[in-house]
């Protein structure tokens, strides 16, 4: 078992720096997909073991690191069902990116080793995240995935015109990719720093950097730790996964992420960054349970969740449905999803269900990284084909065979999106609102069937305005060749769609025996089944408005008092309203702090600049003698090297005799 | 035995002012710098430390016993090893870019390398001595042979400019000298063995504190330190921002901090430490000259060195800030280097007039990006390690002194948020975007591109191996 846990983290390294000292582009592909595959069979070899023969702690460096006072810090993996389970999910959906990458990348001309090699440290980081059993090794992953990005998103960093994002010109600003990168990294690494804040403050409470100890705490409140010591580095520690999952309001930049390649917009999206956050929430779910049983209050990190997650559920639905570039709608799309997550997350926290609240959340993560990883990978081929980013300028008719299979394929994708049965997207959103109606908290309820609404409302529009509108001065794309590297890759993801989604059911049941973790007895959750199937009405109606809305054109075609004309105008006008809730939000406070920030700065520099001004004139005026008589010793330096020899010589001599000097006589001076 | 380190460059020193045959004199420097750091491993490898050795006794007056002593410990081992591992790579890079500055500026080469010769040794000499005297004369050696290496090779308004440098040292050392004179008549010895006590009046310890904060440039006494650093030959700048103006928090680790500091005065040091990374950092985010930004870069990290130096075990203290020295004395020679490429090559300094290095060469763009991410503490390089020492230090320390110093510490700590913010800024500016039309790729000469290479390497190795050189700095902690 330790051999193959090395021969998993190890290999995406190892490999990483062989591509780059590889000659031929397509040899780093292949070997790059290589190392994933490798990992993804250890992975699965791991899996098998730890289900039968329990979890198991790795050690692979003892005492790597040693802060003093606290217990010494090693590079050792906690190989247990969710973290084994998780990784086969990262390196599976690693493994078809990687390959729909070789097609991708086949006609660039940035060096593609560059990319082989970062998207592999990206995956090994992952992998480290997921593994980890302390904090310090989880900081170090991490912080590597957000490099990764950071070096990903900005990908394209020549800055040429084809690769900015936004738009469309005129409307809205553009950006180029090392502006996007830098504002994601600037976000994403501030809240890192934030998060390391809390979790260096843990540490340095517990005494020691693993996982398991979190619980020292408890005894520690009891012997009188004051609450609020607490509860300061719990919720600093919650900055860096709410900023890692793009969640209110630290979810800025998600829509800027889609600056890089299409896959690493796909692998960013559905296996490796945004999963962090929630990965990490889940893996410290039971400890941070324990606490909030023993500490007052220390149930507002799990409001905290429950907040963060429906607003991003609510406001990523809502961009999504303005959005006219096709990735940004996908972002957020991103957002409104993970909020889900989250919100379950923090629904378990508040009600005590740890298992259930654990398995919900896997559930959709496994089902989201499939789906949307899809979605990407399509996108990335119709931004190819059509030549542009935007929705409303692609125009792919079906009557051509090639733009009927893209059609299809975006079409189960999308309705996984939305739920519908048999698809693996209707059960992961199943579980959820079982959980959440269990517990009867009809709020977050009826905000989850407004989100159904609202997500089926742009997913429509997108597939609408893609490839049923019918509007003629759009570009129109008959696509007769196609890279099979580029659409091979999709045909597992949809086919794993399709096979979860029929034995769903089942599949819900295993994820929970193969990952209770609590000893007491796993609450079943019992509801009438109607309410599962309550979203099915809200869902119909947002893609019966949107086909309206976009497809059926209705506000041409029947007078302005018609009912539809006003329904969509008002989704409209919500649509915008509620919009100015989220980026205008954020973007306004931003601006408000430059502002301010920009404006003391600017003084202080001025106040300086003054001083040091004053300063630099009188200590000019204080050292004119000195300088005077100082030029002249080292003009006698500058022409003769036996001279320079001398007089530094002597100056030094005279400085040791001065000093000697001075100490003496301020001896005798002191002491009489 | 110690003092050979001295002893091999300034011996050097003094053959390579007579030597007038450039490639001798490039090759003489750099041996006898290799040869020191060999000579370094070597005494590390078979003694034990602490090293104390004594040369000369004097006795002056029946209260005033002199005695040249050298001695290696804890507290300086990590400083030493940064300082002879770092230098090499400098006196590389020198070879290509003073033969280029000497032209431009007509003075001989051979000063040159004789006066960083000479500034090598007394650094050394300042980190080795045992002893107030011979921590004061090596500490003046070292002001006036960088005053001369800024008069002679240094940019712009060079004249004046030195004259401020040698100005502020001057009255930064008089006040060390005050205070050192204070803390002789208290305590009655001039060694740096000194017992521990709380018995020394307050106003020793603030006037020992103001001294070394002027060499340290902390916020307030700062003004003499973005003028110098960024007019300065760019090798030297190298030398001068890492090393030499962290010599001032050695000297509080090595003086002040034995003589137990009161609470007070603890949070005094955090709070002008806070400061100094606020006020660096800012003042890095609002430059455009890159070598400025890296001076105020200088004073943010001089704010992070000082907030090792508020942790109140000395343990603890040391270890947060051997290593943070040693990180930043690696990035930001990188990224003084990096930068030298850009004046040496395209003779431009405004970040905004620069773009797309990463196309026209590749290692330099590298090295900024390594250089400025292992400032802002990312992995794998040197400065993760050294941001979690000192983070998870502070935080410690704060657990025995009290609420406000907890509060504070959460401050300081999250104000390393800076040092991300101005690296990703200089980085897009310089880093990425279209290279300028008339500007085409350009090959690095030999020398350049090894030095960073060697720096890159150094930067992850010593990440890798955080337990041997913490190992170094806490083994035994000073108890006497």
């Amino acid at each position: 078992m330790y051999y193959l846990v090395i021969t998993e983290l190890v290999t995406p390294i190892v490999v990483a720096l062989l591509v780059t000292i590889v000659k031929s582009r397509l040899y780093a592909g292949v070997l790059s997909v290589l190392a994933s595959i490798i990992s993804l069979i250890t992975a699965s070899i791991l899996y098998v073991d730890v289900v039968y023969s329990g979890p198991q702690r790795i050690e692979l460096i003892s005492d790597w690191l040693v802060i003093p006072g606290v217990k010494p810090v090693s590079i050792s993996f906690l190989i247990d069902p969710l973290s084994t389970l998780v990784s086969i999910l990262l390196c599976s959906l690693s493994t078809i990116i990687l390959i729909y990458s070789i097609g991708y990348l086949s006609d660039e001309h940035y060096d593609s080793r560059r990319y082989w090699f970062l998207m592999l440290v990206f995956i090994a980081s992952m992998l480290v995240v997921v593994n980890a059993d302390n904090f310090i090794l989880l900081f170090i992953g991490w912080e590597g995935v957000s490099l990764c990005s950071y070096l990903l998103i900005g990908y394209y960093y020549g800055d040429e015109r084809e690769y900015w994002i936004g738009g469309p010109s005129g409307k809205a600003p553009l950006h180029p990719p090392s502006y996007c990168s830098s504002r994601t990294f600037i976000t994403v690494g501030s809240a890192d720093s934030v998060m390391l804040v809390g979790i260096l403050t843990l540490v340095v409470l517990t005494g020691s950097p693993y996982y398991e100890d979190l619980g020292i705490i408890k005894s520690l409140v009891s012997n009188g730790l004051p609450v609020w010591s607490v509860l300061t580095p719990l919720i600093l520690f919650l900055t860096g996964p709410l900023a890692k999952s793009a969640q209110f309001p630290l979810h800025i930049w998600l829509p800027y992420a889609m600056a890089g390649p299409t896959p690493v917009s796909a692998l960013l999206h559905s296996a490796t960054m945004v999963k962090a956050g929630v990965y990490l929430i889940i893996r410290l779910l039971p400890e941070l349970v324990g606490i909030s049983e023993v500490v007052d209050n220390a149930s507002i990190i799990f409001t905290v969740l429950a907040v963060a997650g429906v607003l991003s559920m609510v406001d990523g639905a809502v961009n999504a449905g303005r959005a006219l570039e096709l990735k940004k709608v996908l972002a957020y799309s991103t957002i409104s999803q993970i909020g889900y997550m989250f919100l379950i997350l923090g629904i378990a926290g508040l009600t005590e269900t740890i298992t259930n609240g654990i398995v919900a959340s896997v559930y959709h993560m496994i089902s989201h990284a499939v789906f949307k990883s899809a979605l990407f990978l399509i996108a990335g081929i119709l931004i190819h084909l059509s030549g542009t980013i935007y929705i409303t300028e692609m125009r792919f008719p079906l009557k051509n065979r090639n733009n009927l299979i893209l059609f299809l394929i975006t079409l189960i994708s999308c309705l996984n999106l939305l739920g519908i049965p048999p698809l693996i997207g209707f059960w992961s959103k199943e579980f959820i609102i079982e959980i959440i109606h269990f517990k009867e908290l009809y709020i977050p309820l009826s905000i989850v069937i407004i989100t159904t609404f609202l997500t089926a409302f742009y997913a429509t529009r997108m597939i609408t305005l893609i490839f049923l509108n019918h509007e003629k001065q759009h570009k129109l794309c008959d696509v007769h060749m196609m890279s099979k590297l580029l659409i091979y890759p999709i045909i597992p993801l949809i086919i794993t769609m399709v096979y979860l989604g029929v034995i769903g059911y089942w599949f819900k049941h295993t994820l929970i025996d193969i990952l209770t973790i609590t000893e007491e007895e796993v609450e079943y959750i019992s509801t009438n089944p109607l309410i599962t199937w309550s979203t099915i009405p809200a869902t119909v109606l947002g893609v019966v408005l949107a086909l309206i809305r976009y497809e059926f054109r209705v506000l041409h075609l029947v007078s302005p008092t018609n009912i539809a004309n006003l329904i969509s105008h008002t989704i409209n006008y919500l649509i915008h309203s509620t919009s100015m809730l989220g980026v205008s939000f954020v973007r306004r406070v931003t601006l408000l702090i430059y502002t301010v920030g920009g404006s003391i700065v600017r003084g202080v520099e001025e106040v300086f600049n003054g001083l040091e001004h004053t300063l630099n004139t009188t200590v000019r005026y204080v050292g004119m003698v000195i300088s005077r008589y100082l030029s002249i010793l080292f003009k006698m330096i500058n022409y003769a090297d036996m001279d320079s020899f001398l007089t530094l010589y002597i100056i030094t001599l005279a400085m040791i005799l001065t000093y000697v000097m001075i100490m003496y006589n301020l001896h005798l001076l002191i002491t009489g | 035995m110690v003092i050979e380190l001295i002893l091999i460059p300034a011996i050097t020193a003094f053959i390579v002012f007579n030597v007038r045959n450039d490639r001798l004199i490039h090759y003489l420097s750099t041996s006898s710098i290799i040869l020191t750091l060999t000579y370094l491993l070597t005494i590390l490898l078979f003694r034990d430390l602490p090293i104390v050795e004594n040369y000369v006794e004097v006795s002056v007056h029946e209260h005033v016993e002199y005695s040249f002593s050298l001695h290696i410990d804890n507290v300086n081992v990590v400083l030493l090893i940064t300082t002879l591992t770092l230098l090499p790579s400098i006196y590389l890079y020198s070879s290509t870019y003073m033969r280029h500055r000497v032209e431009e500026v007509g003075t001989p080469l051979n000063l040159y390398y004789g006066l960083l010769l000479l500034n090598t040794a007394s650094i050394l000499g300042v980190l080795l001595s045992y002893n107030m005297i011979t921590f004061i004369v090596f500490y003046e050696l070292l002001v006036l042979t960088s005053w001369a290496l800024v008069y002679f090779y240094g940019y712009g308004n060079r004249i004046n400019i030195s004259l401020t440098y040698l100005v502020w040292s001057l009255v930064g050392s008089l006040l060390i000298i005050v205070g050192l004179v204070g803390v002789y008549v208290h305590l009655d010895t001039l060694s740096f063995n000194l017992s521990l006590t709380q018995d020394i009046p307050s106003w020793i310890l603030y006037t020992l504190l103001i001294g070394f904060a002027i060499k340290m440039g902390l916020a307030g006494v700062h003004l003499w330190l973005p003028l110098t650093h960024a007019e300065a030959p760019t090798p030297f700048s190298a030398v001068l921002s890492p090393l030499i103006i962290g010599l001032g928090g050695y000297g509080v680790l090595r003086i002040l901090k034995p003589l137990i500091p009161t609470n007070e005065f603890l949070m005094i040091i955090l709070i002008w430490g806070i400061a100094s990374i606020v006020y660096g950092g800012i003042g890095a985010l609002v430059e455009d000259d890159i070598k400025r930004i890296l001076a105020y870069s200088s004073i943010s990290h001089m704010g992070y060195l000082t907030l090792a130096l508020s942790i109140h075990d000395y343990v603890l203290s040391n270890a947060a800030f051997s290593y943070h020295y040693l990180a930043h004395a690696y990035s930001k020679a990188l990224l003084f280097l990096a930068s030298g490429v850009l004046i040496y090559v395209l003779n431009i300094r405004n970040i905004k007039l620069v773009s797309g290095v990463l196309r026209t060469c590749k290692l330099c763009g590298i090295a900024f990006i390594v250089g400025f991410l292992s400032l802002a503490g990312l992995p794998p390089f040197a400065g993760f390690i050294s941001k979690l020492l000192i983070i998870s230090s502070i935080l410690r320390s704060a657990t025995y002194l009290g609420t406000e110093f907890y509060i504070l510490s959460i401050v300081a700590s999250i104000t390393t948020v800076f040092s991300l913010a101005y690296g990703v800024r200089v980085i897009k500016y310089v880093v990425f975007g279209t290279p300028k039309p008339e500007v085409s790729g350009f090959e690095l000469p030999l020398t350049m591109s090894l030095s960073l290479i060697i720096i890159i390497v150094l930067l992850v190795i010593t990440w890798l191996v955080p337990h041997v050189i913490l190992g170094l700095a806490v083994a035994t902690p000073q108890t006497d």
